[in-house]
């Protein structure tokens, strides 16, 4: 790899260690484990750019990257998520302090692939065709996850949402 | 405001209140990067097929004469003293039963691991098999050229932010040789192997730039294991201090 692109890649993993951190928060709901879960997408960026000598589309890549080491590490048995607290069934209306807590919450109840559906449509933007390719299922499921993630948002913050 | 925009807004609340965490610095992730190729090559190295088919098993505590009988079966250990017969020598009685393997193929699976030249007479990855657990031993020469262009000349003990962190790392300068750093990783669960226990390392920077590294590891678990893990490495830290400054293993 020529200096120019070992100075390139330098550059993207401090350019986007923080937008990749939101992702990753969104994600798995932790500071601590989406820290990890960043420096692990990092590390692999990085090794996968040596090997292949390439550095076209870094961002995808990296992004890609995030997602799947989130889904696989759900995957484990002994990470199998627990639910950290009780979603009300009927939330008050939601101060600008609590919205967050909620939608965290809501976030948490989702499946993984659910969550990764939701975080990459509306926190990365991308289009339903996108997010089918970057997770490797079909547009359906990805319009189902999306229904699925949506109706556990707007539960969690009905008056703000609907 | 459409529903793509309600949702970003509220996803944004969600991600807002949460204090994105100091940059460590892209120096973390490169050292770590670097760490996995160098686990990763020392995977591949020494892959000596005639050797592993021969599965040339020696005892370096039945070797004290040199008269292990099995050497017998890997002739390259007995016309140059080099396999696992003549590493077994340099290795402290007691160690355990020593075999050349190829990390390469038992963990990756890969049927024929691409080999790697050899720098160091010595260098490939060797079981050492104890109390029936199966530890292992990686011996790398690096060249100065290579351990500069990688990093491996820099101070290991120094290296910020790593995770994890290397535990009870020492430098030592040693006069006429170079600096020995010695250091410890803690056992890991990963994908695969699937649980690699803690090891033990040394890496000698000589003098004229080259490298030499030794890997001192109670083993892994998961597709490719011997055997159940070492309850102590397969050389203490003395030990292992002593055999990197052999200067057999450096060419």
């Amino acid at each position: 790899m020529t200096r120019g692109a070992e100075a390139a890649l330098h550059a993207f993993v401090e350019g986007r260690r923080t937008a990749l951190f939101r992702s990753a928060y969104l994600l798995c709901g932790n500071r601590d484990e989406a820290e990890d879960l960043v420096q692990t997408t990092l590390v692999k960026v990085v090794l996968g750019a040596r090997r292949h000598g390439r550095l076209e589309n870094l961002d995808a890549y990296a992004r890609r990257t995030l997602v799947n080491t989130f889904i696989a590490a759900r995957r484990r048995f002994w990470r199998r998520e627990q639910a950290y607290g009780d979603v009300p069934d009927a939330p008050g209306r939601a101060v600008d302090g609590d919205t967050g807590l909620m939608v965290r919450a809501a976030l948490a109840g989702l499946a993984p692939r659910q969550r990764a559906v939701l975080v990459l449509r509306y926190w990365e933007d991308l289009s339903v065709a996108a997010t089918a390719e970057l997770l490797g299922m079909r547009e359906s499921t990805v319009k189902s996850h999306t229904a699925r993630g949506l109706a556990a948002l707007r539960a969690a913050v009905q008056e703000e949402f609907v | 405001m459409s529903e793509n925009d309600m949702v970003r807004e509220l996803l944004k609340e969600a991600v807002g209140q949460v204090p994105v965490p100091e940059s460590r610095g892209s120096e973390a992730v490169f050292a770590r990067a670097a760490r996995i190729r160098w686990r990763r090559r020392a995977a591949v190295t020494g892959v000596v097929a005639a050797v592993v088919a021969g599965g040339a098993v020696v005892g370096s505590d039945v070797l004290p004469a040199g008269r292990g009988e099995n050497v017998a079966a890997s002739p390259t250990a007995r016309e140059t003293g080099t396999g696992a017969g003549g590493f077994g020598k340099l290795l402290p009685a007691g160690v355990g039963k020593v075999r050349e393997v190829s990390l390469g193929q038992l963990i990756k699976g890969v049927p024929k691991a691409p080999k790697e030249k050899k720098v160091g007479p010595y260098d490939g990855d060797y079981a050492v098999v104890r109390d029936g657990a199966v530890g292992y031993l990686t011996v790398h020469v690096m060249p100065a050229k290579a351990a500069r262009a990688k990093g491996a000349t820099q101070d290991l003990c120094g290296l910020p932010h790593e995770t994890p962190r290397r535990i009870a790392c020492t430098n030592e300068k040693v006069p006429g040789v170079g600096v020995l750093t010695i250091w410890q990783w803690p056992a890991s669960g990963a994908v695969q192997p699937k649980y690699s226990g803690a090891e033990l390392d040394a890496s000698l920077r000589l003098t004229d730039g080259s490298v030499l590294t030794v890997r001192d590891w109670t083993g892994f678990l998961g597709r490719g294991s011997q055997g159940p893990l070492l309850k102590s490495f397969p050389l203490t830290r003395a030990q292992l201090r002593e055999l990197a400054l052999k200067p057999q293993l450096v060419p």
